[in-house]
């Protein structure tokens, strides 16, 4: 079965829609990760494609659901963290081997296809819907959401992978060469890493409101923390160490005022959740998450990179599609997951939201107060892509085992968990969810 | 278009991913909005001008540098402080 692309219709990108049409209506049940690894090792079993399936099938055992009721799929088909499979090399025997292949070779190695998954999982047999939730989880997790509230699924596989391969990011390819032509050089001429143009905000930030990086401290250093005690991240799984202010001030630059601390390291992982629709949830193995709703941005930076004050209009802007579509307010958030890979997006997120009471400039006065999970105030109680490593899916995972209450040692006590926002990457172009511990 | 622009803002590189940059490190990159619309931007090292040491809101004049390899980048140096 290919999947398609998602039609813009299926996201709530503009302002003024109202309450969402499928408000509570829709439903997460079971969650899967796979283990996580800095690189692929070669082996079949943890290449992106075995990584998948094993996210698939511990998410499906999780919600309790055999395998041939789930009747949708959604997936993200890109897989890479900048990584990419060389052109001239021969795909490993094993791979052909183990796994069923398509008419693309990568498939499974380097990028993922609904066709690829069907094929290696033929228990899922009664599948009828499946589409693309191209760019991360958090899109993937929108078209589903859409979807099922739509009736075009009932039981649906959310899929999101990643793959990284040998080499330092990014630093293959073009940048490599001797010359650079076309559109990127526009860009790479002046040699600009990933983190700069959040950089340049957080320059600008810091400037406009009389704020410095140092600031940002607490906030890794609870990253961190919370990262830890995530069983599922990287950093729990390989290098269980805290990060401390002073690891965070004394870090190298990447690009000044972002540091080594500041840009999430690209990992090996997958992740997949089932969503249903909610009268099936409630029959199922784990206590549902429902969906209030999904907002997302689609507004474009005028120029190479947004200012500082095209973030803070677009995140005003989501913030009211947000809790228009939801029927909430600011008030009603027991807990953030706003996107953090790069950190310095966190604050631009949680100020556009008016996170208790935030106004723009003072989100990093409120990381030195106390936003632990133990608070009244949490702050990225997953840890995010800094406390467990690049995945972009963190976030959304931990709004759903606080909800549901098996959040472990990461259980948040100075809040009852009700009501939580996640989403990202950027604040222009992210895609936004609100998860409730009830339908209304 | 005049060639003048203003800076907005700027951050310091100190790992490029671009191989032929990379000892240069660490360099300025700025972001020049220019003066016929802001929303049109360009970056630049800023020639001239010391490492972190870069006023937002100066302005600047476009010029062209010369690579190795005989191609014209356009760069910008700045000819007024900020107002």
């Amino acid at each position: 079965m290919m999947a398609r692309n998602p039609p813009a219709a299926m996201f709530r990108s503009a302002a003024g829609l109202g309450p969402w049409e499928h408000r509570g209506n829709v439903a997460a049940v079971g969650i899967g990760h796979s283990p996580t690894a800095r690189r692929w090792d070669g082996r079949a079993e943890t290449s992106v494609g075995g990584i998948s399936l094993l996210a698939l099938r511990r998410a499906i055992l999780d919600a309790g659901v055999a395998p041939a009721e789930i009747d949708g799929l959604v997936l993200d088909p890109s897989t890479t963290t900048g990584a990419w499979w060389p052109k001239d090399k021969s795909i490993p025997e094993d791979m052909r081997a183990m796994y069923q292949a398509t008419d693309d070779p990568l498939d499974g190695l380097a990028q993922l296809s609904a066709e690829w998954i069907l094929a290696n999982m033929p228990e899922l047999s009664g599948v009828r819907f499946a589409m693309h939730g191209p760019g991360c989880m958090t899109t993937a997790i929108c078209v589903a959401a859409q979807a099922i509230g739509a009736g075009l699924a009932h039981t649906c596989l959310v899929l999101k992978s990643w793959h990284n391969f040998a080499g330092r990011y990014y630093q293959g390819g073009a940048n490599a060469g001797e010359t650079l032509s076309g559109s990127v050089a526009l860009r790479s001429l002046w040699g600009a890493p990933a983190c700069y143009g959040t950089a340049v905000q957080f320059a600008e930030y810091c400037r406009k409101y009389g704020k410095t990086h140092d600031m940002m401290a607490p906030f890794i250093e609870n990253s961190r923390r919370n990262g830890l005690m995530f069983p599922e991240g990287y950093w729990a799984q390989h290098h269980p160490q805290a990060i401390t202010a002073e690891d965070y001030r004394a870090a190298r630059w990447i690009a000044k005022p972002a540091n080594l601390f500041d840009n999430d390291m690209p990992i090996m992982v997958s992740a997949a959740y089932l969503f249903t629709i909610a009268e099936r949830a409630r029959h199922m193995r784990q206590k549902p998450v429902y969906i209030l709703n999904h907002a997302s941005s689609r507004t474009r930076p005028r120029g190479l990179t947004p200012t500082l004050e095209e973030v803070e209009a677009d995140t005003a802007l989501t913030a009211r599609k947000i809790y228009e579509g939801a029927g909430i307010g600011a008030d009603d958030l027991s807990f953030e997951n706003m996107y953090d890979g790069f950190t310095l997006f966190h604050p631009f997120h949680i100020e556009g939201l008016g996170y208790r009471g935030l106004r723009f400039g003072e989100a990093l006065d409120f990381y030195q107060t106390d936003i632990t999970i133990e608070g009244p105030n949490p702050a990225s109680p997953s840890g995010g892509n800094i406390g467990g490593g690049r995945s972009r899916f963190w976030m959304h995972t931990d709004c759903m085992q606080q909800l549901q209450g098996r959040a472990g040692a990461r259980q948040v006590t100075g809040v009852k968990p009700e009501v939580a926002v996640s989403g990202g990457p950027m604040p222009l172009g992210g895609n936004f969810i609100v998860w409730s511990a009830t339908p209304d | 278009m005049s060639g003048r622009g203003t800076i907005y803002n700027h951050a310091v590189v100190y790992d490029c991913p671009v191989r032929l940059l990379q000892e240069d490190q660490p360099f300025n990159v700025a972001v020049v909005m220019l003066d016929e619309d802001p929303g049109i931007q360009m970056y630049s090292h800023l020639p001239g001008t010391p490492v972190d040491e870069v006023p937002p809101g100066a302005a600047v004049q476009v010029m062209f540098e010369t690579t190795a390899n005989g191609q014209k980048v356009p760069e910008w140096r700045i000819v007024a402080a900020p107002a």
